[in-house]
């Protein structure tokens, strides 16, 4: 009786192991979303699974209750879960986790500024930069086909929302690379910048409100960084009507390590030989530069670059200021190192960014001779953390030390510039050191709601005064093809000294733009709408300073493609711009009713590619001389300055440029023929107003004339390349 | 025949897939208890767009098509899920191959526009996700020839993620190698196909059978293998490489209509 006892409940409890029952719940994502058709199946039966529904939700029929439960779906971590573990009685909830990125994923995510959706613009170097008509293949030249970009006087030095370009910074790689532009006119095209595309990946710009990760900009900031991964091992040779050059991209060792190394000679026999009459203020120019960028993963988690450059430049040409004209002679050598380590870690990351930059620049004109050295060392420490899937902090901190070296002779009589005028001699140095700490904390409050806010303070050496710096940004995307993004802050820099001025003002502005962009199909459309206020001594044209500048401005760009190969793109600012000298208000040197630009390409890969580019706006403000008398000591005719300042306005701006290139590919190889025309109307566009030994007669000083350049680039890809993932599936494979 | 006539039209006019079937049995769902409310829309969904397809094609009308493409549209009010933009936009696909195929190059091109828009705007995309904006780049390509640099750059970034994110991903090897398959040699393309298709023949059509989800990939791997011999005149493996796909897909005329070029070899 007793062992048929037993046998039945044997019988009893294994059978009732076995007995079909059922496993309900449902499968969420980590913010509670449940997630649709996601398989749930038993280990043992895969292919008796269930689908989850519209909510997350399944039954599941379990026969063995030792068997275990798979849920998976594309993109999350596959969760098994053992079935003794579960309590059949109550419906479960299975939370799905994202699938782990692989490094490079991280790395290359991580590494996007914390910033990032609060940049106005991003700009990738083919689209932007190679294929933009008035960038000449300069990175910071392509910034002012943007609306925003109120460079005006043909140089790549980037001036934003009416601010003077030593408002706005330019940093690589998280450090700041001041006066990012050659010394000398090359081409007399204007002033490049001394970067090369080729070792770029990303270019942001901030035309207002600069995020707080970097200090000491008041208007706008461009960020550069280099290149995280190479591609392909190619070699570049150009040659040019005034330069020529090779550029070397060779991985070290693969998916580790890569170094890219360039150099380039320009002169200036060829070019101005076969227009002479279009450059009457160019004489000669030679450069020689060379840079070299390195990056090297040191282990899986840290990462190591290094950028170098060097330039050698000299100049010479004619110039006119009062009523001396004369030859100017410019030499200037740079050499500057730009290091980064980034440690990487499972939602941080720790980079520790310096830079050391050297220069000597000699200027002489008429009595003029100015020596200028310089050295600025800077180091910063920044902790990118990323806290949960909704929100990152970006906190650190930075040193700048700046020193310039002045020996310089000096005009005793302002207006009296000639060899033999009486000068004296000036030997100066200043220094200026800031330690700033900040905190920046970018908040998605939902997918189309991002917030931003970011406080920067300096900690004070010596007689500084203290600053803090403070910002708030609220985007709202209205879908995935339109944003609006609103922004507001108060921002402190120093101004960087010149021969003119020897001093490191303290310059501030508080900001408010409104900037709405949006891209239907082959449309753009971007529109803004901003008001600054700059307070802070800065040195105008002729010996005044403004310690005020209000600027309101509105922009508008449109950009369409058409007729498969055709494009234009138009752009109009409106800016009121006013300056305060001594309590009085006058128009500032960036107040427009208008200011256009406009460009029309055709571009075909298999034929050719043409582009025709427009810049029209009004004259700046100057101040007219409306009498002279002699003074005596110099026997030079000193001048006298209407008393209503900035009343007379050079004439309008105009310009046409046309460019044309031709690729032609070669197999693996590629060549590159471009030819460009600039100011091809050959319009007199006045520049600097100029007198007579008396004053009685006014001339002008014109920006370029009329100029041809052309040249061949040859791109030779003699290694096909492969990235760390085509390794990865290939070892698959 | 008539399956046959219709896909010969597809490879008229696009690159990328057109086998609906895929190479799975069907689940035993019937043994699941039934109380759970299941979509009927897009159940084996992949298949019904097919279906349209073909019937559009054939009654020389776009109905079917657009009237599955309005169900669609009408669940996506309802439920905001990523994976019935991703149907919606793969019907695009086919309506714009369609209209091509009827020599409405606007119509095709604003309906692969709308594919391939929906497609980039999703949010946390998969590997599928990516897959199929690749191929629908890859397609996309023929109507805008001032940004095809841009677009070939974007759709292979866009293979590249799409096996990133999962390496074990059929459709992501397929659109990776119909990529460099289709690139001209001059422009670097040919050299990658090869490995990337034979891996993906490799590789199941779906690694848990789901009827919801993609599972495509499979026989266009197969014939564009077989092409690629064929161009390189490997004729041996070119023939392997057919008796392997058409055991497996024996109706498919994607390698049907290569049997032709491979007789005598």
């Amino acid at each position: 009786m007793k062992h048929s006892i037993l046998i039945f409940l044997i019988f009893m409890f294994a059978s009732s192991a076995y007995t079909q029952t059922k496993i309900s719940g449902t499968v969420n994502n980590k913010k509670g979303v449940p997630v649709f058709a996601a398989n749930v199946y038993l280990k043992s039966n895969p292919a008796k699974g269930y689908i989850t529904d519209f909510d997350g939700k399944f039954v599941l029929n379990i026969e063995n209750r030792e068997d275990t439960l798979v849920v998976s779906f594309i993109g999350f971590k596959t969760r098994k879960i053992a079935l003794p573990a579960i309590d059949l009685n109550k419906s479960i909830v299975v939370v799905l986790e994202k699938s782990e990125q692989t490094l490079d994923e991280i790395v290359v995510t991580a590494q996007d500024p914390v910033s990032e959706q609060f940049s106005v613009t991003k700009m990738t170097m083919l689209k932007d930069v190679y294929l933009n008509p008035v960038s000449q293949g300069d990175p910071l030249k392509a910034i002012s086909i943007l609306p925003a970009s109120t460079t005006i006087n043909e140089t790549a030095n980037p001036s934003l929302r009416g601010s003077s370009a030593d408002r706005t910074r330019v940093v690589l790689n998280g450090v700041p690379i001041y006066k990012p532009v050659r010394a000398s006119q090359l081409n007399n095209q204007g002033f490049f910048s001394l970067f090369n595309p080729e070792i770029i990946s990303k270019q942001y710009v901030y035309a207002s409100n600069p995020p707080l990760t970097y200090g000491n900009t008041s208007a706008g900031l461009v960020e550069i960084q280099t290149i995280k991964k190479l591609e392909k091992n190619q070699l570049l040779l150009s040659a040019s009507l005034a330069s020529t050059g090779f550029f070397l991209s060779q991985k070290v060792k693969k998916d580790i390590s890569f170094i890219q190394v360039y150099g380039n000679y320009q002169f200036s026999d060829a070019f101005t030989s076969i227009q002479k009459k279009n450059l009457p203020n160019l004489k000669n120019f030679n450069t020689t530069d060379a840079g070299i960028n390195f990056r090297s993963k040191i282990s899986k988690h840290i990462e190591f670059n290094s950028f170098n450059y060097y330039i050698s430049e000299q100049f010479q040409g004619v110039n006119e200021q009062f009523t001396y004209k004369g030859d100017v002679l410019s030499d200037k050598k740079r050499f500057f190192t730009v290091n980064n380590l980034v440690f990487y870690f499972k939602n941080a990351l720790l980079s520790v960014n310096s830079e050391i930059n050297k220069s000597v620049q000699h200027i002489n004109f008429g009595n003029i001779y100015s020596e200028q050295k310089t050295t600025q060392v800077y180091t910063s420490v920044d902790y990118k953390w990323h806290i949960i899937e909704s929100t990152n902090m970006q906190f650190g901190l930075s040193h700048d030390f700046q020193q310039n070296k002045f020996n310089d002779s000096i005009p005793l009589y302002y207006y009296a510039l000639s060899p033999n005028s009486p000068n004296y001699f000036s030997k100066s140095m200043i220094s200026n050191k800031q330690l700033e700490v900040y905190l920046y904390t970018n908040w998605d409050i939902n997918s189309k709601l991002p917030f931003s806010s970011g406080m920067r303070s300096n900690i004070p050496f010596k007689n500084q005064h203290y600053y803090h710096s403070s910002q708030l940004g609220l985007k709202y995307r209205l879908n995935h093809k339109q944003s609006i993004l609103l922004s507001t802050g108060k921002y402190y820099n120093y101004s960087l000294p010149t021969y003119y001025s020897k001093v490191y003002n303290l310059l501030s502005s508080y900001q408010v733009a409104l900037d709405y962009s949006s891209e239907y199909k082959n449309i753009i459309l971007n529109a803004a709408i901003y008001y600054k206020n700059e307070t802070g001594e800065q040195a105008l044209k002729t010996f005044f300073t403004s310690n005020k500048i209000s600027t309101f401005g509105i922009e508008l760009y449109v950009e369409q493609q058409f007729l498969k190969y055709f494009k234009y793109s138009f752009s109009n600012s409106f800016i009121n711009q006013k300056m305060v000298i001594e309590q009085k208000h006058y128009p500032g040197f960036k107040n427009f009713d208008y200011l256009i630009k406009s460009t029309i390409q055709y571009n075909n890969s298999s034929l050719f590619s043409v582009a025709l580019s427009y810049l029209t706006h009004p004259g700046t403000f100057y101040n007219k001389v409306t009498g002279s008398y002699i003074e005596n000591q110099t026997s030079f005719y000193k001048p006298v300055f209407s008393k209503n300042l900035y009343t007379a306005q050079y004439g309008n701006y105009k310009r046409l440029d046309l460019s044309v290139s031709k690729f032609v590919p070669m197999n693996k190889n590629s060549m590159v023929i471009f030819v460009s025309l600039n100011n091809i109307l050959n319009t007199k566009n006045e520049k600097q107003v100029q007198y007579n030994a008396d004053y009685s007669i006014k001339h002008f000083d014109y920006h370029q004339f009329r100029t041809v350049y052309f040249g061949v680039i040859w791109r030779l890809t003699y290694s096909q390349g492969l990235s760390s993932l085509k390794e990865k599936t290939r070892k698959n494979i | 025949m008539m399956r046959i006539f219709i896909i010969s039209l597809l490879l008229v006019s696009c690159i990328g897939n057109t086998n609906p079937k895929a190479n799975t049995h069907v689940l035993s769902y019937q043994t699941q208890i039934k109380h759970v409310k299941q979509d009927t829309l897009l159940a084996n969904i992949q298949s019904k767009i097919y279906n349209a397809f073909v019937q559009s094609l054939m009654s020389k009308n776009d109905t079917a098509l657009l009237k599955l493409s309005l169900d669609l549209e009408k669940l996506h009010k309802t439920h905001k899920q990523n994976l019935i933009s991703y149907w919606r936009s793969y019907l695009q696909f086919y309506l714009s191959i369609y209209y091509l195929k009827y020599g409405d190059k606007k119509a095709a091109e604003k309906e692969i526009d709308k594919g391939t828009e929906w497609m980039d705007a999703l949010e946390n995309k998969n590997s599928e996700d990516y897959a199929l904006l690749s191929m629908l780049q890859g397609f996309r390509i023929q109507f805008k020839r001032m940004r095809a640099m841009f677009i070939a750059n974007d759709m292979k970034e866009n293979a590249k993620t799409a096996l990133s994110l999962d390496t074990s991903n059929i459709r992501a090897y397929y659109v990776y190698a119909s990529n460099d398959f289709h690139t001209p040699a001059k422009y670097g393309g040919g050299k990658e196909a090869e490995q990337y298709l034979l891996k993906a023949i490799s590789l199941p059509t779906q690694k848990v059978k789901n009827e919801y989800l993609p599972s495509w990939g499979k026989e266009e791997a197969y014939e564009l293998l077989v092409k690629l011999y064929i161009k390189k005149e490997s004729w041996e493996l070119a023939k392997k490489y057919f008796q392997d796909g058409i055991k497996q897909f024996p109706d498919s005329y994607l390698l049907n209509k290569l049997a032709s070029q491979l007789v005598g070899k």
